[in-house]
């Protein structure tokens, strides 16, 4: 299969799930849309020295947190202040529909508001369901250290919110 | 617990689909442009940037003109003693202890875990006279939440404005609110807004608090 092949599939299969997992780092579409991007050209241009030590997937997942990362230690980042709440609820709604929709809306909060290491062990392992050994590989720590920071980061969501949401 | 953080991130990226034909040409353009420079690229690209940037100014001074212009419709921020309407009041009194402190007394309470009795005591005098239901509002953490993060973190909180507007309309008395809050530690001070929507019952009691958007000051806690 020629390279050009591999990145179409590539792209078909993993195209949507790392622009969400990007999302859920940044928090801005415009921006997500820009990395996204970057990421890709990055798989395209690194398709001939890919050793297939890991799986495809780790391989991109590794290169999408790592390009939001840099964009986190970026000047661009520094200057942007955030305000991305878009909220779905309307008025009209029944109230009790509103009351579940601010549950979720602070549970969501409370993750996004974890210090990048613990929000990105949170969107791993629960979002996109990855195993501790492929969360260890994409992010280049140990399976020990990946199950520390699982439990450190549930810790911190249950003293955000009293525990309450982590029942 | 799992599918309760799945589902949350899920509502919060949206149902849409993200990636799109537009993300896919997109990327296979930028793709030939590496594998086939050519002036006519940069030339484009150029033209390209030059209009991203007008655009990005343009929306940058349309921001700054809905900003100036939203502040101007704000009613100014008036001392507690002054106002004369219940409800705002209320309002005013709940959003004030939320954001203020914690003091000796509270930082000692919650120094004993979240079940002591005194906690409850705690919670029944400065609350009760201002929230229909109380224990739905512990349960759904609209009470104490962020003192609770400033206590932990060991920093001290302080409203430095608060808005409240009615929102007109409606059959019952909503009220959207915005607290710019102090939070500060070891003599540096910053600053975070924290927004929301209130409904008062027919009591003019606190019955229901939404669209709570705190991350900022979450964040700044943490």
């Amino acid at each position: 299969m020629r390279d050009e092949d591999v990145f179409d599939s590539l792209l078909e299969e993993y195209g949507e799930s790392v622009k969400r997992l990007i999302f859920l780092y940044v928090r801005d579409k415009a921006i997500t849309d820009d990395l996204t991007q970057e990421v890709f050209i990055k798989v395209f241009s690194h398709m001939n020295t890919f050793e297939h030590n890991s799986s495809y997937k780790t391989w991109i997942y590794r290169i999408a947190i790592n390009q939001c990362k840099d964009y986190f230690r970026s000047w661009t980042y520094r200057k942007i202040i955030f305000n991305p709440f878009i909220e779905k609820t309307n008025d009209n709604t029944p109230e009790q529909i509103l009351i579940r929709e601010d549950e979720k809306s602070l549970l969501t909060q409370a993750i996004l508001s974890l210090p990048i290491k613990y929000r990105e062990i949170i969107i791993l392992f629960y979002y996109n369901e990855l195993k501790m050994k492929e969360i260890s590989n994409i992010l280049q720590v140990n399976e020990s250290t990946v199950k520390t920071r699982i439990s450190r980061a549930r810790n911190l969501l249950k003293k955000k919110l009293g525990g309450v949401y982590l029942e | 617990m799992s599918n309760r953080i799945r589902d949350n991130l899920e509502d919060f990226i949206g149902e849409e689909k993200l990636f799109t034909d537009k993300d896919k040409r997109n990327i296979y353009s930028r793709i030939n442009s590496i594998k086939e420079p050519s002036s006519k690229n940069t030339y484009v690209k150029r033209l390209l940037h030059a209009g991203l940037l007008v655009a990005a100014l343009c929306a940058f001074f349309l921001t700054i003109y809905v900003t100036t212009d939203q502040k101007n419709l704000n009613e100014a921020n008036i001392p507690l003693e002054q106002i004369n309407d219940n409800n705002v009041r209320t309002i005013h009194t709940y959003l004030e202890k939320e954001f203020t402190g914690p003091g000796q007394e509270l930082s000692d309470i919650l120094d004993q875990g979240l079940y002591s009795v005194e906690l409850e005591r705690y919670l029944e005098e400065n609350y009760d006279d201002l929230v229909a239901d109380l224990e739905q509002m512990i349960n759904r953490n609209y009470v104490l939440s962020f003192l609770r993060a400033a206590h932990t973190e060991g920093y001290q909180l302080q409203p430095k404005d608060i808005n409240i507007q009615q929102i007109e309309d409606t059959k019952n008395d909503v009220y959207n609110y915005e607290v710019e809050v102090e939070y500060s530690k070891n003599n540096e001070a910053n600053t975070a807004t924290v927004t929301g929507v209130i409904n008062l019952n027919e009591n003019g009691k606190i019955s229901l608090i939404r669209r709570m958007d705190g991350l900022e000051l979450f964040e700044g806690l943490n």
